[in-house]
């Protein structure tokens, strides 16, 4: 049931969703309404989990969680500006894409992290990862990065196809990648590495 | 390595043998060809022994008044052809394009007398514009036509256009705006369109089926050209296997049907292609699906002979299929007009057959003949005369054919159909052997040697990554490196002899491809094996995964015509992709360290700012003219052009020009202490205030003094800058090879001399561009030392991205277009002593950001604590940096030699994968002559510095 709730059911509703907005010009607004319900049952799942705590403490934290998603939407607005992106035309449509790679990277991490930016970097950066769930979400955050990086590849081809406009790769990107990571994650934990994590780094950056 | 054996390889490696590749790949790629200027005229003589051919009277072969040539372009041959369920093959559908002309089909059944087609070969390249050059002056056009203007396509050779507008006759076009490139003018009336667009399939078909019929009507001209491209465009977008080809060449076949209804008696209707297409719908090759266009004659009046004289129609004179160039003399003699001056081609006989009898056809057609071999004649005399593309023996066979045309001519009875068709048969075998010749010497891509230049870069490139990555690595030499060495030089001399030869033998290619097949597996051998790739597989992390992925990358994107025509935003997106890296590093290094809250600042400041200033440089970018909607910057464009728009954007920019100069040069003096030396402050100050002030007179309105003194008064303050930049440049070489100490402050202020150059030459709008260029330098070595131990080929690969960022943030672009020339006239007045110096001045105009690079990556690496072996020196640092540079620009010029090569039938070969090419093999050369230089600087400083000699300085 819980892995139905957390997993399978949002990938169900985003390709229901995704196959019933396949229209060119409703493309953006699929994109926050995919992302809104993803929002939508990662709180369901939130608010089950932490059922049994202080019901004020929840809501704080939720709404806590809430805040610091929007927030970041600005730093990862700024990313896309500085890889590219036009800074005053289609203002809109780079703020969907950032809105949707904010709910896919940072909500999940408010959600489980401390909500804390020494914390972020520890675990997104350093991978200092003591669980499967922790391991899970750092996947979910890269494999999101990763596929929005390459996605912006086809946009510079000169097929002159109608999804080729900006931003429609990338946000194409965000969801491959967050179907990638459910993949890569599934793939870990059938290969049972838990027993590897003994409390040591796996830092790429050093 | 040891030093001796270095100094031995790496001239050969990264100089010569890049040079012979590059030679024998550019040999057989590029054609080149001398445009003779020269253009027939009725006192131009044929012959000097000669002289009855003085006489020839071109107005006997007038048939015509007026000739209408509809141009289709990518007409094929199959396309009009009617083409019976026989002749498919078994089990083949019709195709779109089959059997849709119908009224060249009916007319020829109907007709035979004044219809004909006719298979018409092109020769290769076949592209439009090269075709329209073939099509008019019956030459055989190469890429390169070397003529006496370089900015314009425009013919300066004789043609078909130029003989009528001098005989004072009108020519009018319609259509494709490629011809008015080529006849800027010399048509009388020309609607052009634009082709650029190929995804337009209609634009330029409308206009010219909207011009016709009027022009049709007036009849006051002599020439009418109308120019289809729809069926050109419908293959690029779908191929020819498409429907859209069906409702195009029907269109096209209503038009022709309403050209032939209202043409008079006394014209000639010529449809012809200008080429043909591959079944994907390229072209630019010698495949014969290319070159193998259709020619459609027809007039109102009987043209073709009711029969042929019978010795004639067993002979090879009449064929169905005709070489492009003979519609040249054909139609200038068929209006009276005398054949171009440089024409290749043969006249078609068969225009020439029709009178009341065949004795007289026979005779008319042998002067005609006789025209026709005396002028190819003289026009390759002439060209022989200019280079020796054609050899001696060949013309000497010429010489012995042409002497017996003319010897018979004088001598032979000619009222006698055998002797008239024996000369005719001489005639044409002339042709036909000097045809043969021209198209050996013009019209081939040379496979081989492209083949083997091509194999000797990639010998290089593993030759090149091979020495870098053992740079400092030991000190034996194995006996293998000195195989090595030998392999490659016997290489080199044996490139050098294909060079030479013009033929290859089969066992020469034997002992290419085994030499090289031997060396390379022994090369590939020693890199796997080498320490470099364990180091390099011990030390994994994001950096070293980034930037060699990175570097795999960047060359395969060449290979993609849409990543060459954007490739700033390409590799602008890849350098904020190695700056947010830098960020995460610097994050999780400040996460370890200290976790203090007052140095995230720093520590996320810096990244930041990078990443910011990065996209800055977006401000500065030109654009190509495949990228619009685009603009130009504003900093781009001239400074004069913009004070016409608006005087306080000219004044703004000028003035955000001379802060930063000032700022730049002062900041870089009080870091590394310039001051401390009078003589390099007080220069450098007079430096940039006499480049403020060549600015300055720019704007100005010019002083009304004498004239002779207005070319001083542009001219003195570059020329002093010069002479005080070598004065500079010679006291601070000095004073690095004298003195022991201060080798930062003498470096230093070298690099401000060269910088200082560059910006006056870049001009005032762009040297707000480089002074961001060494502000990007100042806070990356912040970063990059913060950041700790990285790895020496992500540095190098970050700077050789870098160098090509601001390419593109100086204004200039890979295409032939960007080069600035103004750049020869600062400090010089149209009266340039030498085409070397101006070429130097546009070349440091163009590559200012890679000799800027090369020339401060040591002051960059002295200041970034890099955690490299303690022993090594900062000689030993920046010569791997260099060398690895190198590197990344030898594959990439390999990359887009293979792209070249492979797209070398590409629709877009001339405009993005060729100049690419020899941009990135100028760009190579540039960056080996600036290592080259700045080496030999610092190995003396290091030489002073370091009694022993070694290829050490110990770093400050």
């Amino acid at each position: 049931m819980d892995l139905l709730l957390t997993e399978v059911f949002p990938m169900i509703t985003i390709s229901l969703l995704a196959y019933y907005f396949t229209t060119y010009s409703r493309i953006l607004t699929s994109s926050c309404i995919i992302s809104l319900s993803y929002l939508f049952i990662k709180s369901l799942v939130y608010f089950r989990n932490n059922s049994s705590a202080s019901r004020a403490i929840v809501v704080r934290r939720y709404i806590h969680s809430l805040i610091v998603t929007l927030l970041a939407i600005i730093p990862i607005h700024c990313i896309f500006i500085a890889f590219g992106a036009a800074l005053f035309e289609n203002k809109t449509e780079t703020l969907v894409l950032s809105f949707t790679v904010s709910i896919l990277t940072v909500l999940p991490c408010t959600f489980s992290f401390r909500i804390n930016y020494r914390y972020f970097i520890s675990k997104l950066l350093l991978l200092e990862l003591y669980s499967l769930e922790e391991l899970d979400l750092v996947v979910q955050v890269y494999s999101v990065c990763v596929c929005v990086w390459m996605s912006a590849f086809p946009i510079l081809l000169d097929w002159d196809k109608p999804w080729q406009k900006w931003p429609i790769p990338c946000l194409a990107g965000t969801w491959i990648g967050y179907s990638c990571s459910k993949i890569i994650s599934f793939i870990l934990h059938s290969m049972d590495i838990s027993r590897k994590f003994t409390h040591r780094s796996y830092s790429l950056l050093s | 390595m040891k030093s001796s054996f270095l100094f031995c390889t790496v001239p050969v490696i990264f100089v010569i043998l890049p040079a012979t590749g590059l030679l024998l790949f550019t040999s057989g790629f590029f054609l080149t060809r001398v445009a003779i200027e020269e253009k027939s005229n009725r006192s131009v003589p044929y012959l000097s022994n000669y002289p009855e051919t003085d006489e020839i009277n071109f107005e006997e072969f007038t048939r015509f008044n007026r000739v209408v040539i509809l141009v289709i372009d990518a007409l094929r041959y199959d396309f009009v052809k009617r083409i019976t369920r026989d002749e498919l093959a078994i089990d083949a559908e019709f195709k779109p394009y089959h059997n849709h002309m119908r009224t060249i089909t009916n007319l020829i059944d109907n007709y035979p007398r004044q219809a004909k087609l006719y298979k018409f070969l092109a020769d290769p390249p076949t592209n439009t514009m090269q075709r329209i050059k073939g099509l008019t002056t019956g030459s055989l056009p190469t890429f390169v036509d070397q003529t006496s203007n370089f900015n314009s396509p425009k013919i300066t050779e004789d043609s078909i256009i130029h003989q009528i507008y001098r005989s004072g006759r009108k020519s009018l076009f319609v259509g494709d705006d490629t011809w008015i490139d080529l006849f800027p003018d010399t048509f009388a009336e020309t609607y052009p369109y634009p082709s650029f667009n190929v995804r337009d399939l209609h634009t330029v078909d409308a206009g010219v089926i909207k011009h016709l019929p009027p022009f049709l009507e007036r009849g006051d001209w002599s020439l009418l050209i109308g120019h289809f491209l729809g069926v050109d465009h419908v293959g690029h977008i779908y191929g020819p296997d498409h429907s859209s080809m069906k409702n195009k060449l029907t269109q096209l076949d209503g038009v022709i049907n309403s050209v032939v209804n209202q043409i008079s008696d006394d014209t000639l209707l010529v449809v012809l292609g200008d080429h043909g297409m591959t079944e994907t719908g390229d072209h630019g090759g010698d495949t014969s699906d290319e070159t193998d266009a259709a020619l459609f004659l027809y007039s109102p009046n009987p043209i073709f002979p009711l029969l042929m004289p019978s010795p004639i129609l067993n002979s090879p004179i009449i064929s169905d299929s005709v070489s492009q160039k003979n519609i040249v003399p054909t139609i200038s003699l068929l209006l009276g007009l005398p054949i171009p001056y440089s024409n290749l081609g043969a006249l078609i006989p068969e225009l020439f057959l029709n009178k009341e009898n065949p004795l007289s056809s026979l005779s008319f057609l042998s002067r005609a003949m006789l025209t026709n071999c005396l002028q190819l004649w003289r026009c390759l005399t002439h060209y022989s005369l200019l280079t020796s593309d054609i050899s001696s023996y060949d013309m000497e066979i010429l010489r012995i054919k042409i002497d017996s045309i003319t010897s018979s001519h004088q001598s032979s009875n000619f009222y006698e159909i055998n002797n008239l068709i024996a000369f005719i048969e001489k005639c044409t075998e002339f042709l036909n052997h000097s045809e043969k010749i021209c198209q050996s010497v013009w019209a081939r891509f040379r496979i081989e040697r492209m083949s083997i230049g091509f194999s000797i870069l990639i010998f290089t490139a593993l030759l090149q990554y091979y020495i870098t990555t053992n740079l400092y690595q030991h000190d034996n030499i194995y006996l293998g490196d000195k195989i090595l060495l030998y392999a490659s030089i016997s290489y080199v001399i044996l490139g050098l002899l294909l060079l030479m030869s013009t033929e290859l033998t089969y066992s020469i290619k034997i002992i290419m491809v085994s030499s090289c097949m031997v060396s390379m597996s022994f090369i590939i051998y020693r890199i796997i094996t080498s320490r470099y790739l364990i180091y390099f597989r011990e030390s994994v992390n994001l950096f070293s995964i980034s930037s060699l992925v990175f570097s795999i990358i960047s060359p395969i994107s060449l290979f993609s015509n849409s990543f060459i025509i954007r490739e700033d935003s390409r590799i602008e997106f890849m350098l904020q992709t190695y700056n947010l890296i830098l960020l995460f590093k610097s994050l999780s290094i400040w996460y370890t360290q200290s976790r203090d809250k007052s140095h995230i600042i720093t520590s996320l400041f810096n990244p930041c700012l990078l990443l910011s200033l990065m996209s800055l440089t977006r401000l500065f970018h030109a654009c190509r003219p495949e990228q619009l909607p685009c603009d130009s910057s504003i900093f781009s464009l001239h400074l004069l052009n913009l004070a016409e728009k608006s005087f306080i954007s000219a004044f703004l920019r000028i003035l955000l020009s001379i802060i930063l100069l000032i700022i730049t040069v002062d900041l870089l003096s009080w870091k590394y202490q310039i001051s401390n030396y009078k003589c390099y402050s007080i220069s450098l100050t007079s430096l940039y205030v006499l480049i403020i002030i060549f600015w300055l007179t720019k704007l100005l309105p010019e002083p009304p003094i004498h004239s002779s003194l207005i070319s001083y008064y542009y001219t003195f303050s570059p020329r002093i800058v010069y002479l005080i930049a070598i004065f500079l440049i010679c006291i601070s070489t000095w004073n690095l090879s004298k003195h022991n100490t201060d080798f930062s402050i003498h470096y230093s202020s070298l690099c401000l001399v060269v910088w200082l150059l560059s910006c006056l030459l870049v001009g005032d709008g762009m040297t707000s561009s480089l002074a961001l260029l060494l502000l990007y330098q100042g806070i990356l070595s912040k970063v990059v030392s913060y950041c700790g131990s990285l790895p020496l080929f992500f540095i190098s690969h970050y700077f050789f991205l870098l160098c090509s960022q601001f390419y593109f943030a100086i204004g200039h672009q890979f295409t032939v277009h960007s080069i600035r020339y103004e750049a020869a006239f600062t400090g010089f007045h149209g009266d340039l002593p030498s085409f070397i110096l101006a070429g130097f001045l546009i070349g440091i105009n163009m590559f200012a950001p890679y000799i800027c690079n090369i020339c401060f990556l040591p002051l960059f690496l002295l200041t970034i604590n890099n955690e490299l072996k303690k022993d090594t020196s900062l000689l030993q640092i920046s010569m791997t940096t260099w060398l690895h540079i190198l590197c990344f620009a030898n594959i990439q010029v390999l990359c887009t030699c293979a792209a070249a090569y492979i797209h070398r039938r590409h629709l877009m070969v001339w405009n993005v994968f060729a100049p690419r090419f020899v941009y990135e093999s100028v760009i190579y050369y540039v960056l080996v002559v600036s290592i080259f230089v700045i080496f030999s600087i610092v190995y003396r400083a290091s030489l002073q510095i370091n009694v022993k000699g070694n290829l050490l300085i110990k770093r400050q």
